[in-house]
């Protein structure tokens, strides 16, 4: 596997020396950028587009990245991908947009199969070549079946997502991402539907639009309402000294202020909980917030910690039993909570994250538009009743970044993420200055990142994949890389 | 004339070995690009302006391409060029911005940084306190300035940085000849439009070096005469094209001609002028027109054909266009639907007027298109020629309808070359040729082939639209 004889590995420029500082040109040094185009790009499994958009068979989406579009096809035998170039002279032979626009093309080929805008060849669904049209007019070795059948592209489905890969070799998307996967399946996250789908451009670094949404530490300045509405009653996790020594019961206490009752913890947690339906416009969806809403009188224990896990316990339970009754298959919450437990925020590397709470998530997907620029989606998903009638987005809504269409939380997150990229920029400013305990997601993928440029393995690569699952808000972990 | 002393030449990158097939990365590698900078682009004749600009003794237009400017301008003793910069500290004399245009007739060029002055011979008339300069830096040749190549023909002024490279003449070849008995040389610009394609410049060229992208690119001229096009590329070619739908009378394949005509015309904006779509439609009426038809259906179109040009040309004479006997060029000096002369310039007649095209890379993967609607005047005309491109987004409606819908594919075009798996062009030996032609043409300047050999290369090129991949002899 090693990329040549001596087991020489290739230079890195400014790798992450040390973990607990990122070196700041990563994120706008054109060098890097190409390198990461080159080197990173065509061997990982991106999330090419959501199985709703390709429900029946013929359908077809075209996902563009990095200058590279790939079709992603519904067809009797599965999903199949082909890259996007007739074998003539290279035309798109659907779509062919790019990606800059968030515009995502899409049709039906079951009847007419794909004919090139340029010269008519045709392909059916299954990427075998029709038609040449007068076909006399070329050597017969140019129309050798497999050479003008289009090229298939690597894809596996997980997770209601169809993934690509442009690298034959890297191992399996599940084997990649490793056990977190298995988390998330638990959580019923294939049965995920969009309800809607929002874009925008980000002046910004496509890392460090990411890298927001990899800890909860900015929560308490970035979003200061969904700590007010839990001031009264709970002490800020991020403030206290970490070393939690002493017994869960007193770790449990640490948590809430002095004297409050169990009513005031629970009114707390239920307006934090709104705050972030509101400000998500899903992820704690509006149906979930009506259950717990009808659970605020329930008879709870005085202590203020055994009322908090007995409370969610009932709310888990009755969204559990509500939605299940409507037809929706939701998964036994309360069971996978201990046996599947996931993170506020699971990050899929490279490009892809959801964000749990009950039963319905938000997601997101980050590609990179240029060095400084990047295309950052937003999905609410959630779970509906079998058999509904059900009609998915069939595009992003693209809106300016500072658009007031945004949900209240992503709004404040694009409110900094462009200034950051300009004060990358200032003189002095030579690195990202991590935290040890609570920024440690960050410097791991980035760790990863530099893995693909410098040609390790993918066996070793996937590994230390596997460490991010869950480490949302976690410590630097050290890779053996 | 070999480039080093053991008859070596360069390495090529992407070289196409195989002639049926073009590498992908010769359309957006950087390197590839800097070789065609480096070995293509100062060695060749390039069309700098077209003469209907500088119709004046003292007009000038300067014209830029990959960072040099030249200025071209009109003189008592023919037309003249100079490199765009001051002898002093290299300010550009005149424009400097790329379309720039002027007389100078009566002031000269005046360097706008110093004040240094030059006629419309480049020869240096005024340099600003001469007493600071020692006399050497101020010799009289090496204050003039400097002469760039240039020839006329075809109604265009050429330039070429490299004074060895054999004349225009002699790198094009007859084909010069046979546009001049077609009058090319007295057409003037009836409109000028340009845009900014995000794609090669060959991409962008070679959308038009084969007719066999018009079924699925522009249908519309398809369906109207589907046997002419299905003739050409569906089934091998006859040795004489079915020009008539057989199952029709004359007169419906006249107007199913018409209707070709008119799709063309109007999405052209021109090349078959509306002028001449109307003395067509004025003979549609074949049995009144006191002419006896053969039987034979093709034949019999093709003596309309005959009639049609008879006509163009007398009438259009007789306003006092300066049209040829377009029956007599048609048999002395056949033209093909489509004319490239190397490299970066097209001319696509049909009856008297033509269509042009210029090319210019602007990058690996950008160039500039430009379009002219070419047609005759009158001598005494008051049509005013444009002195510069109208700038059009390149999905602009204000295109005619045929460009529009190969500004369509070209930078999808682009966008595909970059797929997985997409190695290389796969051409028809056939009708592709042409593209092969140009790209091995390019690879023996890229290796330094000798001038001579490039040239009775570049010749080949003259009537090869549509047509076969040929031996280069290098």
């Amino acid at each position: 596997m090693l990329k040549s004889a001596d087991g020489a590995l290739r230079a890195v420029p400014f790798p992450v020396d040390d973990p607990e500082r990122i070196p700041v040109r990563r994120y706008f040094d054109e060098e890097f950028y190409k390198l990461e185009l080159e080197h990173l790009w065509p061997h990982v499994w991106q999330m090419a587009c959501r199985l709703e958009q390709i429900p029946d068979v013929g359908d077809w989406v075209e996902y563009s990245n990095a200058g590279r579009a790939v079709l992603i096809v519904r067809t009797e035998s599965g999903v199949k991908a082909f890259h996007n170039a007739c074998r003539h002279r290279g035309v798109p032979i659907a779509g062919g947009y790019g990606n800059d626009c968030g515009k995502v093309a899409s049709g039906n080929c079951a009847h007419t199969g794909f004919i090139c805008p340029f010269h008519g060849w045709r392909w059916n669904i299954d990427g075998e070549n029709t038609l040449v049209y007068g076909k006399h007019i070329f050597s017969e070795r140019q129309l050798e079946p497999d050479d003008i059948n289009l090229v298939s592209c690597r894809v596996e489905t997980w997770a209601g997502c169809a993934w690509i890969n442009h690298d034959n070799d890297a191992p399996p998307v599940r084997e990649t991402l490793g056990p977190v996967a298995d988390r998330l399946d638990a959580h019923g996250i294939g049965d995920l539907r969009m309800e809607w789908w929002y874009g925008t451009v980000l002046p910004a670094n496509w890392k460090l639009a990411m890298e927001a949404f990899m800890e909860g530490y900015h929560v308490k300045t970035t979003h200061p309402q969904l700590s007010a509405a839990r001031r009264d009653a709970l002490n800020d996790t991020y403030e206290q000294d970490s070393g939690l020594e002493g017994t869960s019961a007193d770790k449990s206490r640490k948590n809430f202020k002095d004297g409050v009752t169990t009513r005031q913890v629970i009114d707390a947690q239920f307006r934090g909980m709104e705050q972030l339906s509101i400000g998500m416009a899903g992820m704690v969806h509006p149906k979930e917030l009506e259950i717990m809403r009808s659970l605020l009188g329930a008879e709870l224990p005085d202590d203020p910690g055994l009322a908090t896990a007995t409370w969610f316990g009932m709310v888990q339970n009755k969204i559990v039993d509500e939605l299940r009754s409507k037809g929706e298959p939701i998964p036994d919450l309360n069971k996978v909570a201990v046996s599947d437990p996931v993170n506020a925020v699971e990050f899929l590397f490279p490009h892809w994250f959801v964000l749990p709470v009950f039963s319905s998530m938000s997601s997101y997907r980050i590609r990179p538009l240029g060095p400084e620029s990047c295309l950052f989606e937003i999905w609410s998903l959630t779970m509906y009743p079998e058999g509904a009638d059900y009609s998915p987005p069939l595009e992003p809504t693209m809106l300016p970044f500072d658009s007031a269409e945004f949900p209240p939380i992503p709004r404040q997150d694009y409110s900094n993420i462009p200034i950051q990229q300009k004060g990358l920029h200032a003189t002095g400013f030579e690195f990202m200055r991590l935290s040890t305990d609570i920024e440690g997601l960050i410097s791991n993928y980035q760790q990863i990142i530099d893995g693909y440029l410098a040609g390790r393995p993918q066996e070793q690569l996937a590994r230390a994949i596997h460490e991010l699952g869950g480490n949302f808000d976690g410590a630097i972990k050290h890779f053996d890389l | 004339m070999l480039k080093s002393a053991d008859g070596g030449l360069r390495a090529v990158p992407f070289p196409v070995d195989d002639p049926e097939r073009i590498p992908a990365p010769r359309y957006y590698d950087a390197e590839f690009y800097q070789a065609e900078l480096d070995h293509v682009w100062p060695h060749v004749w390039q069309m700098a302006t077209r003469l209907d600009r500088i119709p004046e003794v003292g007009d000038w237009v300067e014209y830029q391409n990959l960072g040099q400017s030249v200025i071209v301008v009109n003189t008592e003793s023919g037309v003249k060029a100079y490199y765009n910069a001051c002898r002093h500290r290299g300010v550009p004399i005149a424009g400097g911005k790329g379309n720039d245009h002027g007389n100078c007739k009566g002031a000269g060029f005046v360097c706008p940084f110093h004040g240094w002055r030059y006629d419309m011979d480049g020869k240096n008339t005024f340099v600003y306190g001469k007493h600071l300069f020692s006399e050497r830096q101020l010799n009289p040749d090496d204050i003039n300035l400097i002469a760039c190549r240039v020839e006329t023909a075809i109604g265009c002024a050429w330039i070429n940085f490299d004074d060895d490279a054999p004349s225009l003449r002699d790198s094009i070849g007859p084909l010069i000849g046979r546009l001049e008995a077609h009058n090319v040389h007295q057409l003037k610009a009836e409109w000028w439009v340009g845009t900014v394609l995000p794609a090669n410049w060959k991409i962008a060229m070679e959308a038009f070096m084969e007719g066999y992208h018009v079924m699925t690119t522009h249908p519309q001229l398809q369906a109207v005469v589907p046997q002419l096009y299905d003739g050409m590329y569906k089934a091998p070619r006859k040795d004489q094209l079915e020009m008539v739908d057989q199952s029709k009378s004359l007169r419906q394949n006249i107007d199913d001609q018409l209707e070709s005509m008119l799709r063309l015309s109007v999405g052209m904006d021109g090349m078959l002028h509306k002028k001449e779509l109307e003395i067509a439609r004025s003979l549609a009426d074949v049995d009144n027109l006191g002419v006896e038809f053969p039987e034979d259906k093709n034949m019999a179109l093709m003596m309309w054909l005959g009639i049609v040009q008879d006509q163009i040309t007398k009438r259009l004479q007789a306003k006092g266009e300066p049209v040829p006997d377009l029956n007599t060029v048609c048999q002395t000096d056949p033209v093909n639907a489509v004319e490239f002369l190397f490299p970066h310039y097209f001319l696509l007649p049909y009856f008297s007027s033509f269509s042009a095209y210029r090319i210019r890379p602007l990058g690996p993967e950008t160039c500039l298109f430009e379009l002219w609607s070419l047609t005759t005047y009158p001598e005494d005309t008051d049509h005013e020629v444009p002195m510069e491109p109208t700038m059009l987004p390149y999905d602009s409606e204000q295109f005619p309808p045929i460009p529009r819908q190969d500004y369509s594919n070209i930078p999808l075009n682009q966008i595909g070359l970059h797929a997985r798996g997409f190695e290389f062009m796969r051409l028809s030996k056939d009708v592709e040729g042409m593209v092969s032609n140009f790209h091995r043409l390019l690879d023996g300047y890229l290796a330094g082939v000798p001038a001579e050999k490039l040239a009775h290369a570049n010749q080949m090129l003259a009537g090869n639209f549509d047509g076969v991949i040929k031996d280069l002899e290098f």
